[in-house]
């Protein structure tokens, strides 16, 4: 089997379309990296500098955050096994359930939103630096979910070729990638 | 003919282990992290131990998922140092503040 586009060193030579997509990605995420990178300073910033900072645990529900955790990590699994296999039903149908778990985390996030503003006294985006820093982060972090559905969509719907599909690979294991500083900083990392 | 494809299958096949080898050690490692919160031990020790697994994390889906490898002129071992001194970075500036309240 040849390499994927995915695995190619880039800078050898001959420089193949389906490396140029790649390092066009490798690129693109490098940039997103600093975006997050930025967000993360920031809100250890405000952290550290704040009077008094709310125990995570007190604020978030870490069951349901668990549970969005899991079903992200097993969709870069799903999206790797898609990768892998050959085109056809095998392809759509991991396809199709790295879609569907996407969209859970994204109903999750929503989820967990809705019960902040239900709650009885709402925590609404202005209420503090933790409800700031929280919604700007996951919600930066839902909009790349959001992306990443949309493209897998696409390539749902009209036949991609092997390489399109190892360029949105990248991008969804690089969101995954992206959660786990998300839920250890914001979700587990204790006050007190 | 068909011995040709059963070789040619046979890598592949280790990759698929592999990766599925790595992702059940990024789920152990997240349910570890589940557990030390729940610890009572001292601050510390819990943001240490959560520090160190997210690192072990990050660095498993940048080698099974991205498949970042070790190899000379692969820019994206470049990125991956990109990333992990991102994420150190951040680490010591917690504990830089953390020990600056202390004080």
């Amino acid at each position: 089997m040849s390499p994927t586009g995915s695995e190619i060193a880039i800078g050898a030579a001959p420089r193949a379309p389906g490396r140029v997509g790649a390092a066009g990605m490798w690129t693109f995420l490098a940039t997103d990296a600093m975006g997050f990178g930025a967000l993360f300073i920031a809100y250890a910033m405000l952290r550290v500098r704040a009077e008094s900072w709310p125990d995570p645990r007190a604020r978030v529900a870490l069951a349901p955050a668990s549970a969005m955790t899991f079903a992200l990590l097993t969709s870069s699994l799903t999206m790797t096994l898609a990768v892998r296999a050959a085109q056809g039903r095998a392809r759509a149908g991991w396809l199709l359930a790295t879609l569907a778990l996407g969209l859970a985390f994204l109903v999750g996030e929503l989820l967990e939103y809705r019960h902040f503003l239900a709650a009885a006294q709402p925590v609404g985006l202005s209420r503090d630096l933790f409800a700031s820093t929280f919604y700007a982060i996951t919600g930066y972090h839902g909009l790349h979910i959001l992306a990443g559905a949309v493209c897998l969509s696409a390539l749902l719907l009209r036949r991609a070729e092997q390489r399109t599909l190892e360029v949105v690979a990248l991008y969804w294991h690089f969101v995954d990638l992206a959660w786990m500083p998300i839920f250890t900083f914001l979700y587990l990392l204790p006050t007190r | 003919m068909n011995a040709t494809a059963d070789s040619s299958d046979q890598p592949e096949d280790r990759r698929v282990r592999a990766t599925a080898i790595g992702f059940v050690v990024i789920v152990a490692l997240t349910i570890a992290e589940l557990i030390v919160i729940g610890i009572d031990v001292d601050r510390a020790v819990r943001v240490t131990a959560l520090c160190g697994l997210l690192m072990a994390k990050v660095g498993l889906v940048l080698m099974v998922f991205l498949r970042v490898r070790f190899r000379r002129r692969d820019p994206r071992l470049a990125l991956a140092a990109l990333f992990l001194a991102a994420g150190f970075a951040v680490v010591l500036m917690l504990e830089m503040a953390f020990r600056m309240r202390q004080r």
